[in-house]
């Protein structure tokens, strides 16, 4: 992702959609300047007003924020998902080895 | 079949009561989900692929205890992450049998004996040890991708069963399955003396590991016919005898994706255990909300397809079983002519 706003309302709801589908931290430029870290786990785009909800990383809580909030969408932390533990595994059992997961 | 005459009882009169109400749509195992964090990281789990801050949260016993009381379903299962991780687990499974919910602990048995031997669990008929077991040791400890975990959970299984509490094994079997093997293993757990054995095709999880061994919905019909089409007298299975037909290719169903709902940190997921198209504020919101139809091998959706998961599945047999006579007589055929 670039630094240019998703103010384009399609490029938004896109990528608030992709950041939804992403297992790793996302930065959330927000239109008053705030910048928010953290985990989006849920978005609603067919709300009255439709949100994002975010566990931010260094907080308890969960943040609502609604989409008009929100400037750009950052892909700034490790995608989870994306590792290949089992292939790890594999190659690692093959040397004689199983590392602790 | 291997469900105690009592839990069949409560299931089948929940079951009855839901009909003469005429509701359609209605919950039977909530997939409670307290904490995603786990000591194992399996090929085929799609479940834990989170920044750390998010594995290190977990629902509060509070949190839990609203869910399953909105949900109102008589058995709560408590898969994860690895529940026994939980640390709120012996007062969050204490509270749910003193409301008499039939709870179903989902582990992978690492920390089963070390548990036990802390006091946090006391037998009763209301409490299940659902044992993650995928295999013998070769096919077990490669399916959770480290050595020794089929040791560790047998060991578990022993004391758990040394100690009075009922336990199950909980199988998900992938396009790599033998067979034989697989035989062979319901052999050694049956020598185990566990109380049931539960299986399920895996699910193909986009974010699991492994994606290139899920079972297609042809291949797994043709496996499961295999492994259970002359089912040794011994086997003792804790499922309904149709959701195992339904495996071979014998019943034709749809999912019940309401039937299993789940809850955990992010709130009610749409639409299952399995997908997460979203989550809901509340139980209700989620029955309201959600348009079930795009849901379902029957739906078209592309992601139901191949899906035959008992999270899906078994709730249907489930009502058929206890909704008609005709599922009644069938669930019955079954059990005694087929021995399932
Ligand atoms: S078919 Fe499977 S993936 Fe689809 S809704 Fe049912 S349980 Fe979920």
């Amino acid at each position: 992702m670039n630094d240019e706003p998703d103010r384009e309302p399609g490029a938004l709801l896109e990528a608030i959609e992709a950041a939804f589908d992403y297992r790793g931290d996302v930065t959330l430029e927000l239109t008053d300047g705030r910048r928010l870290v953290g985990y989006l786990f849920n978005r609603d785009p067919r709300s009255p007003e439709p949100f994002v909800q975010l566990f931010e990383r260094d907080t308890a809580g969960a943040l609502t924020i609604p989409y008009a909030a929100i400037r750009t969408v950052r892909f700034t932390g490790r995608d989870m998902a994306a590792g290949h533990s089992y292939e790890a595994w594999l190659r690692s059992r093959q040397a004689g080895r199983a590392p602790d997961a | 079949m291997s469900v105690p005459i009592s839990q069949m009882w409560t299931v089948a009169t929940y079951v009855l009561r839901q009909r003469l109400a005429g509701r359609r749509r209605y919950p039977l195992v909530l997939m409670l989900e307290p904490l995603f964090r786990c000591n194992l990281a399996c090929a085929g789990c799609g479940k834990i692929q989170y920044p750390g801050h998010v594995l290190r949260r977990h629902l509060t016993v509070e949190q839990c205890l609203a869910a399953v009381d909105e949900c109102g379903a008589p058995m709560v299962s408590i898969p994860g992450g690895e529940p026994l991780m939980y640390p709120d687990i012996g007062p969050l499974v204490s509270a749910l049998v003193q409301r008499r919910k039939y709870v179903y602990l989902c582990t992978n048995a690492i920390l089963l004996k070390e548990k036990l031997e802390a006091g946090l669990f006391a037998p009763s008929k209301y409490l299940t040890f659902s044992v993650h077991m995928d295999g013998l040791r070769e096919e077990h400890d490669e399916a959770v991708c480290r050595d020794g975990v089929f040791d560790q959970a047998v060991e578990g299984i022993r004391e758990a069963m040394r100690r009075g509490f009922r336990v199950t094994t909980n199988t998900t079997l992938f396009e790599t399955a033998e067979p034989m093997r697989v035989r062979q293993f319901f052999d050694a757990m049956m020598d185990l003396g566990v109380e049931g054995m539960m299986i399920s095709p895996g699910y193909s999880y986009a974010k699991a590991p492994d994606q290139e061994h899920f079972l297609r919905r042809q291949r797994a019909h043709q496996l499961f016919r295999a492994i259970l089409e002359s089912p040794k007298r011994r086997w003792r299975f804790n499922q309904s005898p149709l959701f195992l037909q339904f495996l071979m290719g014998e019943q034709d169903y749809d999912c019940t994706p309401w039937g299993n709902p789940t809850y955990n940190l992010f709130g009610w997921q749409r639409p299952c255990y399995l997908l997460q198209e979203g989550y809901a504020a509340s139980f209700r919101e989620l029955m309201e909300t959600t348009d079930w139809e795009n849901y379902g091998c029957k739906s078209g959706n592309e992601r139901c397809r191949d899906c035959m998961v008992h999270s899906g599945y078994e709730a249907t047999a489930v009502d058929r079983t206890f909704g008609s006579w005709r599922g009644f007589r069938d669930t019955v055929v079954a059990t005694v002519a087929s021995r399932l």
